[in-house]
């Protein structure tokens, strides 16, 4: 919900098709698609990870960083990620998974399914506990359009994207 | 490592308490819900735990596992312990499970142990496979795209991971949309 740019039009440079002589793509249109319409078109599936930003998008940091939390041990955890502003996004998100009855976790593992192209949803678990509240997702997957606009108020994209620069 | 404790899978984990989802237009499906094995399964997690995580997934019908070279701490050992919970746990199960690893991040020192090379995708490959004891993988992923690299080599490789029986089916990970479309 914090990172959508499987959603977004491609906007990048084009190293790869100038080293390689332009071959490439078939025309100037594939450039502007974004991944999640690619792979739609070639009917292709998709496997979304990381649908929890890390643990971002559950109820952990509501209150602070609890102990042993991903963000106080791993190297992966970027700062940038407890800013006040996403806090902000994540209390509304929050908010409006308790609307329908979920955790923040749920709702967005239900949210990332929301679109059929979405094969599977792949989520970590540092316990059974964790596992079980994730899995209670397929509970609800349905959203109303009421709450997939207010969802989309407050899911923008963060720039948490830790392999953003892989992206390419 | 602790005394093996049997596992009986529950024997209802198919009775729609998980939705499986196709791989787009092929015969695959995956579980709407995966579990990923990047955090949570190296060395610096109790092995019981770990077992206690694979024998619950299941349970509730996540056929899925996905693993990479790189996943640990250190890198290749969630591999290994998931080696280890396939001797353990999975025992027969193996043709009910869809286990997934990929090559891409830095993985041995080296020009041969990065990238999107085929000498780097083939080797790292036979190394997973050795580290979790299986004779292929489900799915095998270029991990991330390789400007290095022309795609025909990369794409090569996959598709010869396949033929020579090291992978069911294959993918790319974190390649962007023009890239994934000329793929």
């Amino acid at each position: 919900m914090l990172n959508r740019w499987i959603e977004e039009p491609y906007s990048g440079d084009d190293p790869h098709a100038a080293r390689h002589g332009g071959a490439g793509f078939g025309s100037d249109s594939a450039k502007h698609e974004s991944l999640i319409d690619v792979l739609a078109d070639e009917q292709m599936g998709c496997i979304v990870f990381s649908p929890l930003a890390q643990g971002l998008l559950t109820d952990k940091y509501l209150e602070g960083v609890p102990a042993g939390s991903r963000a106080t041990k791993s190297p992966s955890w970027n700062e940038s990620m407890l800013t006040d502003e996403n806090l902000t996004r994540v209390r509304a998100l929050n908010s409006l998974a308790a609307k329908r009855g979920q955790t923040l976790a749920q709702m967005a593992v239900a949210w990332v399914l929301r679109q059929p192209t979405v094969t599977s949803a792949l989520v970590g678990a540092s316990s059974v506990a964790q596992l079980d509240d994730t899995v209670g997702a397929l509970d609800a997957l349905e959203f109303d359009d009421a709450t997939l606009a207010l969802i989309d108020r407050y899911a923008l994209d963060s720039d948490i994207n830790i392999w953003s620069s892989s992206f390419l | 490592m602790p005394t093996p404790v049997p596992y009986v899978p529950d024997a209802g984990r198919y009775d729609g308490r998980m939705p499986y989802r196709k791989v787009g237009k092929w015969g695959l499906r995956l579980p709407a819900i995966s579990l990923g094995l990047w955090q949570n399964f190296g060395d610096d997690v109790p092995f019981a735990r770990q077992e206690a995580i694979l024998r619950r997934a299941f349970d509730l019908g996540v056929t899925h596992f996905d693993l990479a070279n790189n996943y640990g701490p250190l890198a290749g050992a969630a591999e290994e312990n998931f080696g280890r919970h396939m001797r353990r746990t999975f025992v027969g199960l193996r043709h009910q499970l869809v286990i997934s690893t990929k090559a891409g991040y830095d993985m041995w020192a080296g020009p041969y142990g990065v990238g999107g090379s085929r000498k780097y995708l083939l080797d790292s490959l036979d190394e997973s496979l050795q580290r979790m004891g299986l004779d292929y993988v489900d799915i095998f992923y270029s991990h991330r795209f390789d400007p290095e690299t022309p795609l025909e080599e990369t794409m090569g490789a996959l598709d010869f991971a396949v033929r020579s029986g090291r992978a069911r089916y294959v993918g790319i990970s974190s390649y962007s949309a023009p890239r994934t479309r000329e793929a």
